[in-house]
């Protein structure tokens, strides 16, 4: 995943939203955690807006509830470094698998690539990996075809 | 119909601020956030949902507002329907409950990866299960 949300749930957001930025671009930024365990109301935004305001608010309002949602979380960049790979890790996962779905027409993959996939993925979420193999969408999709190949002469 | 993560009812409390450990609620944001900015999208079952929601009941609210705000289908919340697969799902699986049963078929729906904290849960059920 690529890291443009590192900041949410850190307590405080500040992206380039660039595909629902304004239209000069300009940073957004979500600073009030304040009241994160508060029900929002139904008609919460109120107000008339032009449509590239509406855009805008909405996109802050979806990243203000997932701030919500998550709680505070303190600036730690270490952290995120481990989430940011985590999540990494997670896309590569699923992009693996459906490289498999695609290669076999079948859902789900094959029990033992699958294991085969999740172990090495277990592998890479350590951060320790990251210098070595930044790339885990190649890592795992070797996996997958080595895997799938094994798998395949194993069921011939 | 495109894939999609499908978070269960533990990957939701894990990713609530006080009841998950920070890096779960790090990773879940970051899910949240993908979804939005276009990535892969996010589904939490209704019955998930219900669950979660005894946990920390302002959650209902806070997805609610989530999906009402983000672009169209990125963030949703998948009702509980009867249909054959959900009948086969109950029938072979007794063990998992209600917000595992809900959690498989809304993955099953769409050949889709479901996100869990406890990928022994679904040990012996063919679909694509994801550790958060």
């Amino acid at each position: 995943m690529a890291p443009s949300g590192a900041g949410v749930g850190g307590g405080h957001v500040e992206r380039a939203n660039p595909g629902h930025g304004t239209a000069t671009g300009q940073a957004l930024k979500i600073n009030n955690l304040a009241a994160w365990d508060v029900y929002p109301s139904v008609g919460s935004e109120g107000g008339s807006r032009s449509t590239l305001d509406v855009m805008t608010t909405d996109y802050e309002a979806a990243m203000a509830a997932i701030q919500a949602l998550v709680g505070p979380l303190p600036p730690d960049p270490e952290a995120d470094a481990r989430a940011d790979r985590a999540v990494a890790v997670i896309h590569a996962q699923a992009a693996a698998l459906g490289w498999v779905h695609q290669a076999t027409g079948a859902y789900p993959a094959p029990p033992s690539v699958a294991q085969t996939i999740a172990r090495t993925a277990a592998r890479l979420r350590d951060v320790g990996t990251v210098a070595a193999e930044p790339d885990p969408d190649r890592v795992l999709i070797g996996v997958a075809a080595e895997a799938l190949s094994a798998y395949r002469a194993t069921a011939a | 119909m495109s894939r999609r993560y499908v978070l269960d009812d533990l990957a939701v409390v894990a990713g609530l601020g006080e009841y998950g450990t920070e890096h779960h609620r790090r990773e879940f944001a970051r899910l949240l956030v993908g979804a939005v900015d276009g990535g892969l999208s996010v589904a939490c079952p209704a019955v998930c949902l219900a669950v979660a929601g005894q946990v920390r009941p302002a959650i209902v609210a806070h997805l609610a507002h989530l999906v009402a705000t983000c672009p169209a289908d990125a963030i949703t919340l998948p009702g509980l329907t009867r249909t054959g697969m959900l009948d086969a799902i109950r029938d072979m699986y007794p063990h998992l409950g209600w917000p595992g049963v809900h959690a498989v078929t809304t993955a099953l729906s769409r050949t889709s990866l479901l996100v869990t904290t406890d990928t022994a849960r679904y040990d012996g059920i063919p679909l694509d299960v994801i550790d958060l």
